[in-house]
């Protein structure tokens, strides 16, 4: 009998096994203290009742993820404004050095790039703060239940859900996460689909583009985005499971804890301690970026202080060019696109960078000028969809020990991306001529 | 008040704050579509579908309310919770265009607080009805339902 025991527990997941076992102590220890009184009905059950309800837990979900980012865009557009002016005066005073080169390199690459991304901190700052309140609260478990139910009726790992949503930080500890899976295949569906996740540093093309050709919508079309990256989260996993990996999903196990209220004090200090990472790096790594590619867009085949146009930033934009003309993408966000594998925000970066070096210091009116609505939408949604950055792909090599699957990641992505945006604009062509 | 009474009159309101936004919702839908033009109620189509969601979870609530079923409550305080928040964002758009329309930035020199009012304001008196009653003692909200006096935080 025992023997019989062990082997079909051999079968279960071992997480299981001593989650019943806690519950079993749990209920022994009651049956000797609990004292039977009439029911409670707490707060937490009440909210439950319908944060987890079977119809409505999900609609209430995106009334919750839509209040977020409608906070993100609308709250913080003063406050950009604001940043945007104090960059603008700084960069008047440095247009005034009497030296082209260091003027040119303060103005259009410091100013213009590191100056431009420092913009959208306060979207980054506020976004971080109502992703605190909703863990603080305890509501963002009962997402990841009610997501639970979605996935596992598609035939995927519920746990799943706990790396995508980490994903609406950062790619990288989202990837990480996924050790969490249970599963071979489970987990490494779960790594591939990760990266499909909006992460923080994609907010400023979203806030740029979307605030640009879509001002009065932009806070629902960045919404709306986020959404397409969970759809395609799961959509991905989906095909994965039907095709590559074939693996059965194991029950979620997965404990609520109570609601509280969360206090400013500490959603504050949640949001410092993710954002100054992003203020980190725009201080390093988007601050050494900005230099290399000011110095590309200052710098061609003809010497120094040519023209952006013969610069090897627009070289390296105009080679791709053929490829990006279905989209409607000029050789200006290709290069930031390219420059975007290596992190997203050089996306906003480099076109910071080379429509200030052009001298097209209104850059909102650049990109109304360079692109139509429809294919301002497709570059959102290849954005979305296109590798996140290095880091992420590197750190898929390192947790599936394969240069393969980190390949894999990287191509399928790029072809997603393509494919999605082209249909956006086959699309968009036909509703909006 | 008997529990009875307080449940009735939950229903009742439930049903008209339902009915209320959802009303709303639908204009807000159908002037982001494009087919009315109406003042105060907004074009963003998803916005309206939000605003018809929390009419979707006050309307869930009639039916239990109606029955004695104390998770007829549970709806009404979530419908409450996401109308306070749809409001809270609201105010929190027309108090920062506010900060800009005063700094006289570029974007905001023909912005009029009008443009920001939204259904999740001007609904929001009614849904709030039934907070404050609870809070002057008219209505017993957190406490109905069999076991009442059970509901703790």
């Amino acid at each position: 009998m025992i023997e019989q025991d062990l082997s079909i527990e051999d079968e279960l997941d071992a997480e299981i096994i001593l989650a019943d076992q806690r519950y079993e102590i749990i209920g022994d220890i009651l049956c000797e203290v609990y004292q039977e009184g009439s029911e409670k009905w707490t707060l937490s059950d009440m909210l439950d009742k319908v944060f987890l309800h079977n119809y409505l837990g999900i609609p209430v979900f995106l009334v919750i993820v839509w209040t977020m980012f409608h906070f993100t865009f609308q709250v913080s557009l003063v406050f950009m404004a604001m940043i945007e002016a104090a960059f603008s005066l700084l960069g008047g005073l440095t247009a005034q050095i009497p030296v082209p080169w260091l003027a040119s390199l303060l103005t259009d690459g410091i100013i213009g790039g590191v100056g431009f991304i420092l913009v959208f901190v306060p979207p980054i700052f506020f976004m971080y703060f109502a992703i605190s309140i909703l863990e603080d609260s305890g509501y963002l478990a009962r997402a990841a239940f009610v997501m639970d139910r979605v996935m596992v009726k598609m035939g995927l790992h519920g746990r799943s859900f706990i790396p995508l949503l980490i994903g609406f930080g950062c790619n990288v500890p989202a990837v990480m996460a996924a050790r969490t899976v249970d599963g071979d295949a489970n987990r490494l569906t779960t790594i591939l689909v990760s990266p499909l996740m909006s992460c923080a540093a994609r907010l400023p093309v979203y806030v740029l583009i979307a605030g640009v050709f879509f001002p009065a919508y932009a806070g629902t079309v960045i919404f709306l985005l986020y959404l397409l990256g969970i759809v395609f989260a799961v959509v991905m996993a989906l095909v994965f499971k039907k095709t590559l990996f074939r693996e059965e999903s194991a029950p979620f196990l997965m404990e609520l804890p109570m609601y509280q209220r969360p206090t400013f004090h500490g959603s504050v200090v949640h949001m410092w301690e993710r954002g100054v990472l992003f203020l980190k790096k725009a201080g390093t790594f988007l601050m050494l970026g900005a230099i290399t590619l000011w110095f590309m867009s200052y710098v061609g085949p003809g010497g120094i202080g040519v023209s952006v146009e013969d610069s090897f930033v627009s070289i390296l934009g105009k080679a791709a060019e053929p490829i990006f003309a279905p989209l409607g993408f000029d050789w200006q966000i290709i290069t930031g696109l390219i420059f975007g594998l290596l992190a997203k925000e050089f996306v906003v970066e480099s076109l910071g960078i080379i429509y200030s070096v052009e001298g097209n210091l209104a850059i909102g009116a650049a990109l109304a000028s360079s692109l139509s609505t429809v294919s301002a939408f497709a570059l959102l949604v290849f954005v979305l969809l296109y590798t996140p950055c290095i880091a992420t792909v590197g750190v898929i090599r390192r947790e599936t020990g394969s240069s393969k699957w980190a390949l894999f990641s990287v191509v399928y992505q790029l072809i997603l991306a393509y494919a999605v945006a082209l249909l956006v604009i086959t699309v968009g062509g036909l509703v909006f001529v | 008040m008997s529990d009875e009474y307080n449940e009735r009159v939950l229903a009742l309101y439930a049903i008209t704050v339902a009915i209320a936004y959802g009303a709303a919702g639908v204009l807000q839908i159908l002037s982001g579509v494009g087919l009315v033009q109406i003042s105060y109620v907004g074009s963003d189509m998803i916005a309206g579908l939000m605003v018809l969601v929390v009419a979707l979870v006050f309307s869930a609530g009639v039916k239990p309310l109606l029955a004695s079923n104390r998770e007829g409550i549970a709806f009404f305080v979530v419908g409450s919770v996401l109308a306070s928040i749809l409001f809270i964002l609201q105010v929190l758009i027309v108090g920062t265009n506010l900060i800009g329309w005063v700094l006289r930035f570029e974007d905001w020199l023909s912005w009029s607080v009008l443009n920001d009012l939204t259904p999740s304001i001007w609904l929001y008196p009614i849904a709030s009805i039934a907070l404050v009653g609870e809070r002057t003692g008219k209505l017993t909200i957190t406490s109905l339902g069999p076991d009442s006096s059970e509901v703790t935080e």
